[in-house]
């Protein structure tokens, strides 16, 4: 079938400006056809918000923002909110801007009202809550911040510059700290470098002793020393007990010594004896004495030599 | 060396009288009505497959290469829509529909016109007491500035489709992402500027041709030229014309 020029010319300005309407209502985001519902809110500082961006409420996208205008009346900034026809709104709502603009996501949101109370009129203006944006709490808080840190700066300044005033001093303690220091550093650098082998050797040593000892430990070695040991105290034991006995005989012998019992005790304790033993000393000394001088006395009857 | 700095005045001068002369003859439209729907169809809806292929590239180049650009964490992946469909709304989708029509459309009006010239054809109209321009300038000038905006919808409609696809297919961001983007930073006015440019390239198009045609001079040479002339010319002033008009609406 053949189609008159007229009407595919016809057809196809038709649906270009369909397709063009749809397009920009689509892109609009707005509802494709039927009345939509308008609401207008009016802000202190719109902190980024442009006409294209989405109306929330409770997180949930109920439309978008048609127009944002200066209203020079009221020195306010009065947007636009084109709604769904979808959720209702109640009395008592209110919006505010939220997002942060540097990521695109700036938003109008919409705080409903108490849900028993009948819904906005459409055309209404809704009353604002302000309330800082992110990125105007980061600008009320910056010049805080900024004070905070440049007190932090300065004490940090002023002691990076007592200390290098102590550095620069020669006869600072830091210095000589430091100096004391990194002779330190270089004596056990020395000495560990020296006695390396010295140390080595230690280790081995210390390593072999306690190979030793384990293998004692777990030899029955130690058991039988132990054994051994318990012997030998054993016997003691029993040589102790034999000199206790002794010493006690050794005791009583003393003390009847002492007593002056018995021939030693006698000669021990009695004077007499000795008395008699000196006066026996002392004549014999006497008759020796008279016999050196005159021997011919003894002599007498003495035939030294019988020859005759 | 005067006629030399001259000759481009006497240009515009001809070509302003010979526009006036067609739209002058706008109330004999209705005698003509027939060659204008010929036009339309010949010049607009004969053009859609090849805007159409030229807007499908278009948009899948600019989606791969602005993903490619905006590779980075700190940026989301729905700005890659905010980009690219605002890009082909004001600019890709028209200027590009605009080079391959002069192309297409210019080279096809300077070629007729410039056949009937130099066979006086046109010279036999004037002697029937037709209104040789305009039968001839008019319906073409005026299938230019109707069709043309048809052509930028159909242009806007592929290539940010395609961008879509592309995205979709490539694995640079889903056709949700894309679309929230595009919604994001969408302003009425980059249809809007669009809109204008068609209407100003369908224009600068079918009149420069027609122009260059209808005062074809010395035979198949000088239709040769003419056409050459007619293409070339409009692709120069569809450049000027896309900055004049985003200087004077953005």
């Amino acid at each position: 079938m053949q189609y008159s020029n007229e009407l595919k010319v016809g057809a196809a300005i038709v649906a270009a400006a369909l397709v063009a309407f749809v397009g920009i209502r689509f892109f609009q985001n707005v509802s494709l056809f039927g009345e939509s519902y308008v609401l207008y809110a009016e802000f202190e500082d719109a902190g980024g918000l442009v006409a294209g961006n989405a109306v929330q409420m409770k997180g949930v996208k109920v439309g978008s923002v048609e127009e944002v205008g200066f209203n020079s009346e009221t020195q306010s900034v009065r947007a636009r909110l084109q709604l769904e026809r979808g959720p209702t709104i109640p009395k008592g709502s209110s919006a505010r801007v939220a997002g942060i603009s540097a990521l695109g996501g700036v938003h109008v949101k919409i705080i409903p009202g108490p849900k028993d109370n009948p819904a906005i009129a459409s055309g209404s203006t809704l009353p604002v809550t302000e309330e800082e944006t992110g990125l105007q709490q980061m600008t009320t808080k910056a010049p805080a911040l900024v004070e905070k840190f440049d007190s932090v700066l300065t004490g940090t300044n002023a002691t990076l510059t007592g200390i290098n005033r102590q550095l620069q001093r020669p006869d600072s303690d830091l210095r000589q700290t430091l100096t004391s220091l990194r002779t330190l550093t270089r004596n056990l650098e020395d000495a560990s470098s020296a006695e390396k082998e010295n140390i080595q050797r230690l280790i081995q040593n210390l390593e072999g002793v306690t190979r030793n000892v384990e293998s004692l430990t777990s030899d029955d070695s130690l058991g039988v020393t132990v054994h051994r040991l318990n012997e030998s105290l054993d016997r003691l034991n029993r040589s102790l007990a034999s000199f206790e006995e002794t010493s006690a005989a050794l005791d009583t012998l003393t003390t009847k010594l002492n007593g002056g019992e018995g021939t030693a005790g006698r000669l021990i304790n009695d004077p007499g004896l000795y008395m008699k033993m000196d006066s026996a000393a002392a004549r014999t000394n006497d008759l020796l004495r008279d016999f050196q001088q005159n021997p011919s006395r003894y002599m007498d009857n003495m035939t030294l030599v019988k020859v005759f | 060396m005067i006629d030399a700095l001259l000759s481009p005045l006497r240009a515009v001068g001809k070509y302003a009288i010979l526009m006036g002369r067609a739209f002058a003859s706008v109330d004999e439209i209705r005698i003509y009505w027939k060659n204008l729907f010929i036009q339309m169809v010949r010049i607009g809806i004969d053009s859609v497959p090849i805007v159409a292929l030229a807007a499908a590239f278009s948009g899948a180049v600019l989606t791969v290469q602005t993903a490619y650009q905006l590779e980075t964490p700190f940026i989301p992946k729905t700005i890659i829509g905010s980009i690219v469909a605002p890009s082909i709304m004001l600019e890709l989708g028209v200027v590009i529909a605009g080079f391959i029509l002069a192309g297409r459309v210019g080279a096809r009006i300077a070629a007729e016109l410039g056949t009937m010239r130099v066979s006086e054809q046109i010279d036999a109209l004037e002697a029937m007491g037709l209104n040789s321009i305009g039968f001839l300038v008019l319906p073409r000038v005026l299938a230019g500035l109707i069709m043309f905006p048809v052509l930028y919808v159909v242009s806007c409609v592929v290539g940010i489709g395609t961008g879509i696809f592309t995205g979709h297919i490539g694995g640079f961001l889903s056709v949700s992402e894309f679309l929230k983007g595009a919604r994001q930073f969408f302003q009425l006015l980059d249809p809007f500027i669009g809109f204008v440019k068609s209407l100003t390239f369908g224009f600068i198009i079918t009149s420069v041709a027609c122009y260059k045609g209808y005062y074809t001079q010395s035979g198949a040479e000088g239709v040769g030229d003419s056409t050459t002339q007619a293409a070339v010319l409009s692709c120069v002033f569809i450049l000027v014309a896309d900055l004049m008009v985003a200087l004077l609406l953005l």
